[in-house]
């Protein structure tokens, strides 16, 4: 599977852009030889556009972008990756327990999905968020991954159900094994295809629901800096000092387009049919 | 179709109740009780908070407060806000024509931009042209709308000065304008945010009517009307194009959720002062009467969204029409 998946030119592209903006992030302080909240030269260095020794520029703190940018992208990649973790696990769970099952525990936990992908994903988020007040950001992880695992969870169930009526399953019946094993052993290695392209596209969408609620100043709160919560913070300077607001949205489109391309690959190498 | 609508009407109906449901656990869950936020730094005697929470039946057991919430969902009744002193549903009312006149304008960009884009690709797979706009839809698909609006902001409001900044009307001289004036004044400031939000589901419209497209030039029906010696033109709108506009309507009821959580951020973006922009307000506020109002209305919008979809794919497919009812 992994060699048919680096045939596509657009998933070693996606591979790449999401490889080179990961390591970039995680070696933040090696590349960088200034820290994300450090206030370089007040009195020379304010709003500087974008030169060779600041190719992002500064803010108005003086602070340089390029690092803020990258300390930025750590944070959202963090969250992103702990959040999809979460609502996969969860998805997973549910899916499985709801195919497998398949009498009213399946109808219950299906309705509850219904319900649940009714409210626009926003607004289910801003009631949680507006209930439980400022959260840190283990609690923005935990509220993005609670309110991302509707669809896997219909994924897998469906995958499932269509897996349970294959021979393999049966003959595994009629040879006496246990329902456990079936779902370990059979199930869950060949529904796993649909969790990862679930899990890898979802990455791209929780950074830039991140992002937006960061914008919207219910996300990542300062001191800490991701991505979304810089392009507020330049919008005050837009028309004297536009490059705060505009790196790190570039940023963010370069990610999320690594994870599209990635997940449009991983989908195809498996079912070519599709494109 | 009575026994159809009947049925949708029915599932919608149980869907709205889940959701109301679930902000009724969500607020239960949340710390602290719901009213200890609203007097919290009020000179309120606690006397009077006392009576407050009597009125409220916070002193009720629990499942009779959930009898109690769902009864005044029902009858329109939302609660009050902390923030205005009225009743959700009257505040909330007057912020939803402006986010339904965003709204729709945005989904008419986003299904004519979207469609057409899909259709041009999916009709020459692979050719150059298709990659192209494969590039081009899926950089699109992924910008955050809030970053977009921001840029388009700058470039065509601030360095240009084509569009004015923000708001829904001009704030200086809007009374004096004729009907014609106000509406010219209306459409100008409309254009930016409608085209922010339309682009950004266009990407996601033109990636799916591709896919819908590419899957109709496949069928057998589109290879006998290239073998009957139909023109490729006839060939493509009215066989392949037509067929492949089906699945797209299932695609209309679930733009409605996109639109509305897109609508959040565009609004706070361009100071629109629709429901989305009313909400983040309330969040500031720690409103959250207004939140969860919000949110229950627009799962309504959502589910009506999806009943309309239904009914479209009703009219437009035949095929589906006894199964569709019986299914359950």
């Amino acid at each position: 599977m992994l060699h048919s998946l680096l045939r596509s030119r657009r998933t070693r592209l996606g591979l790449a852009l999401v490889g080179i903006l990961a390591a970039a992030a995680i070696l933040a302080p090696v590349i960088s030889p200034y820290g994300p909240a450090e206030q370089i030269d007040l009195l020379n260095r304010q709003l500087l556009s974008p030169r060779l020794d600041h190719p992002f520029g500064t803010d108005f703190y003086s602070r340089d972008l390029l690092t803020r940018v990258l300390y930025g992208a750590r944070v959202s990649l963090t969250i992103a990756l702990l959040s999809i973790l979460l609502s996969v696990t969860i998805g997973a769970t549910v899916g499985l327990i709801a195919g497998l099952s398949g009498n009213w525990v399946d109808a219950v936990l299906m309705r509850l999905v219904d319900a649940a992908l009714a409210i626009p994903r926003v607004f289910l988020i801003l009631v949680v968020l507006a209930l439980w007040e400022r959260v840190g950001v283990g609690g923005l992880i935990t509220v993005l991954g609670l309110t991302s695992w509707f669809g896997t969870s219909r994924l897998v169930r469906a995958e499932v159900l269509s897996l349970r009526q294959r021979d393999f399953v049966t003959a595994a019946r009629s040879l006496g094994v246990g329902t456990a094993r079936i779902l370990l052993r059979h199930l869950m290695p060949n529904a796993v295809t649909p969790v990862i392209v679930a899990a890898t596209l979802g990455m791209g969408q929780i950074i830039l629901i991140e992002a937006g609620l960061s914008y919207l100043g219910v996300g990542v709160q300062e001191p800490t800096a991701s991505l979304g919560r810089m392009i507020r913070d330049g919008y005050e300077q837009m028309t004297n000092a536009p490059w705060i607001s505009i790196f790190p949205g570039v940023v963010i489109v370069l990610t999320v387009i690594g994870f599209s391309l990635v997940g449009d690959g991983v989908r195809e190498s498996v079912d070519p049919r599709v494109t | 179709m009575t026994r159809f609508l009947a049925v949708r009407l029915l599932q919608g109906a149980a869907i709205v109740l889940l959701v109301v449901t679930l902000t009724f656990v969500l607020i239960r869950l949340a710390p602290g009780d719901p009213f200890q936020r609203m007097v919290e730094g009020s000179p309120a005697s606690p006397q009077l908070i006392a009576q407050v929470r009597e009125r409220a039946g916070l002193h009720l057991p629990i499942h009779q407060q959930y009898v109690r919430y769902v009864a005044n969902v029902a009858r329109g009744d939302l609660g009050d806000s902390f923030s205005e002193r009225r009743p959700v549903w009257d505040a909330i009312r007057e912020r939803i024509p402006a986010t339904f006149v965003l709204a729709f304008t945005a989904l008419l960009i986003d299904f004519v931009l979207g469609i057409s884009t899909g259709a041009a690709q999916g009709a020459h797979p692979r050719s150059r042209t298709d990659d192209a706009l494969t590039t081009a839809t899926l950089t699109l698909y992924s910008i955050p709308v809030f970053w977009l609006g921001v840029v388009l902001m700058l470039l065509f409001s601030l360095n240009l000065g084509w569009f004015p900044i923000e708001g829904s009307k001009s704030s200086i001289g809007y009374d004096q304008l004729s009907i014609l004036g106000r509406i010219l004044d209306r459409l100008h400031h409309l254009i930016l945010p409608a085209l922010t939000l339309g682009l950004v589901g266009a990407a996601g419209t033109a990636r799916y009517q591709r896919a819908a497209m590419l899957d109709a030039i496949r069928q057998n029906f589109v290879r006998s009307a290239r073998a009957k010696g139909l023109t490729e033109r006839v060939v493509i709108f009215r066989h392949a194009l037509r067929n492949s506009l089906l699945p797209t309507i299932t695609l209309f009821g679930l733009s409605f959720p996109i639109l509305l959580s897109g609508s959040v951020l565009v609004e706070t973006v361009f100071g629109w002062p629709g429901l989305g922009r009313f909400v983040v307000e309330a969040i500031e506020n720690r409103d959250y009467p207004v939140v969860t109002g919000s949110a229950i209305v627009t799962a309504t919008v959502v589910v009506l969204g999806n009943l309309l979809a239904d009914v479209l794919y009703w009219v437009a497919d035949p095929r589906t029409r006894p199964e569709t009812w019986s299914e359950g």
